[in-house]
């Protein structure tokens, strides 16, 4: 079990395994913010959103450009893929707290603005999650770079 | 020199294709022979992912880094597909080893690679009308089976393959299997000849651990693995009578026990037997199951020794000649008119196989572009009919076929010999040759 195993899942696009694998490396090195940033979309991808939300809040308040600075295909980013397939799903009100959640965290991988529109329209529909607040204020705060979709 | 440029020139002067990837399995160093079998500067791959310059299907499902990383040993020979620039399909087989650090943790890996095209062209080239997945000729006798062959490929009944030894029986066997409805299933072959009854048992059916007192683990047997696939029971007759009445209910069940357990287990194995002895005259000494037989003589396949097809000669030699030459390297084109008459003429009581050893041997000895008659085997030049190369064809019917096959490919081309011989897929002087034996030069 290694960073380079949970690479290996991770660029084959098995979310699961990546994780595991990211998770014990985590453990070997807990400031390792490049590992955080791949844990935020396996977590996504495998429905732990509120995992997802801690890691994505713990990266963006140390250096917030780790995420910011991804290129899709030198990072071997997926989110191209990923964002699509979470835009188009269906789905029923109670849900649309954890899409706008989850959009706002994988924009911030290609787009800023984006990114800060989808969490601000999370925030109107829960106004009680504190990290979404705190992460908001962090963005808003940044200087706009390009956008890479 | 610096370290990294004395890498480079170390690297580069393999002759397989390698490269090295860094921990996130980005290329940080590819050499020469990569790049010629990729199409890729090294350039513009430093810095890349892997399964952006590789695009095989391992790279998802099967990365042999990956298996390095997962199982904590080097990978050998680990067959493979991957792309070339222009998109064309590589096969190579290739080997795999990861790179840690001092604390032994991953930091990169090495994955070098032999590009097996050549393999591939040898055998498209020798792939000929003549040539049914291995079996070569056009007897009628040979065309008899490769009709039966495709008539039955859809079918998962057994089949007993007759036939002298070196006559083609595992040939024959191969093309069943190549054709059939489970041709990507396992296909696996045991020789019931070689191993002793209990060891033949232990083989085919598997055991568990103190069965015997050889049997130090659980071992799985050759019907076990070849479940929903086929398995290859070559020399059947050898098989001792116990173990024919275990073979018999496999056949008729489906079940059989591994050695020292009670459990049944059940498999969906199609049968491919063969046999170069005369089972019939087994059957009558006692030395074969008549209930076996029938079970596996749903389909009987004969093959006929060479000497009765000896039409094929000349395209089998002509077979085996391009095969060696292109293994070799050698610039070897064909036979001279006296060399193929005594290889007609002789008799071959091995059959195929010793046909091919006899090309082989010739090969070995053969220093420029045609094999002469001297150059063959001892043996075959003394124990060959008198008799000339004409005479012996002119005795076949298949002549006749020839005859007609040549014309037409003559008069398609106007009557040039070198378009004609390469429609023919035989050397010009071989075509001039058979011109002049059917009377059409």
């Amino acid at each position: 079990m290694s960073e380079m195993l949970g690479n290996r899942y991770f660029i084959a696009r098995q979310y699961d395994k990546a994780y595991d694998n990211y998770q014990i490396a985590l453990n070997d090195d807990p400031k390792n913010l490049k590992l955080k940033k791949r844990l935020i979309i396996c977590s996504i991808q495998l429905g732990q959103i509120d995992k997802a939300i801690d890691y994505f809040f713990e990266v963006i308040s140390t250096d917030p450009y780790v995420i910011i600075n991804t290129d899709p295909y030198r990072d071997d980013c997926p989110c191209t893929e990923i964002i699509p397939q979470w835009e188009s799903k269906n789905i029923s009100d109670p849900e649309k707290v954890r899409i706008n959640e989850i959009l706002g965290m994988l924009y911030l991988y290609c787009d800023l603005k984006k990114s800060i529109k989808y969490l601000e329209t999370s925030l109107t529909q829960d106004k009680t999650n504190k990290k979404i607040s705190s992460a908001i204020k962090i963005l808003t705060t940044l200087k706009p770079v390009k956008s890479h979709s | 020199m610096n370290s990294n440029k004395l890498n480079n020139a170390i690297l580069d002067s393999l002759g397989e294709g390698l490269f090295t990837v860094d921990k996130e399995f980005r290329i940080n160093s590819f050499n020469r022979a990569a790049e010629q079998i990729l199409g890729y500067r090294r350039d513009e791959v430093i810095g890349d992912f892997c399964k952006n310059i590789i695009k095989s299907h391992r790279c998802y499902e099967d990365c042999p880094l990956g298996k390095v990383l997962e199982s904590g040993s080097n990978l050998f020979d680990c067959e493979s597909e991957i792309e070339h620039r222009s998109g064309r399909k590589i096969p190579v087989k290739l080997n795999a080893t990861v790179l840690r650090d001092n604390e032994n943790k991953p930091i990169g890996g090495v994955v070098s690679f032999r590009d097996l095209s050549y393999l591939e062209t040898i055998q498209k080239s020798l792939r000929t009308e003549s040539n049914y997945h291995g079996i070569i000729g056009t007897h009628k006798s040979i065309r008899e089976i490769i009709t039966l062959i495709e008539e039955v490929a859809e079918s998962k009944s057994n089949v007993l393959i007759m036939g002298e030894s070196g006559s083609g029986k595992e040939m024959v066997a191969n093309a069943i299997q190549a054709t059939s409805l489970r041709k990507n299933k396992p296909f696996i072959k045991i020789n019931c000849s070689v191993f002793p009854p209990h060891i033949l048992a232990s083989e085919l059916f598997g055991h568990v651990k103190g069965s015997y007192t050889d049997a130090i683990k659980d071992r799985i047997g050759r019907f076990e693995l070849a479940d929903g696939g086929t398995i290859f029971l070559d020399e059947v007759a050898e098989m001792p009578l116990e173990m024919q009445v275990q073979l018999l209910r496999v056949l008729q069940e489906g079940t059989f026990e591994r050695i020292g357990e009670s459990i049944t287990r059940k498999v969906d194995v199609r049968v491919i037997a063969a046999t170069n002895k005369n089972i019939t005259e087994h059957m009558h000494n006692g030395k074969f199951r008549e209930d076996l037989y029938y079970r596996l003589n749903v389909i009987p396949i004969h093959i006929p020794p060479l000497r009765e097809r000896k039409s094929d000669i000349p395209n089998l030699a002509q077979h085996f000649i391009n095969k060696f030459s292109m293994i070799s390297g050698k610039k070897i084109f064909e036979t001279d008119d006296d060399a193929m008459d005594i290889l007609v003429s002789y008799d071959w009581p091995g059959n195929v196989r010793e046909l091919e050893n006899a090309v082989e041997y010739a090969f070995a000895r053969t220093k420029d572009s045609v094999i002469h008659a001297s150059k063959l085997p001892p043996v075959v030049r003394m124990e060959a009919h008198t008799g000339t190369h004409k005479k012996q064809i002119d005795d076949i019917p298949f002549a006749e076929e020839e005859y007609a096959r040549i014309k037409r490919a003559l008069e398609k081309h106007y009557w040039n010999r070198s378009r004609a011989a390469r429609e023919l897929e035989m050397g010009r002087t071989t075509l001039w040759r058979k011109m002049k034996n059917l009377g059409l030069a």
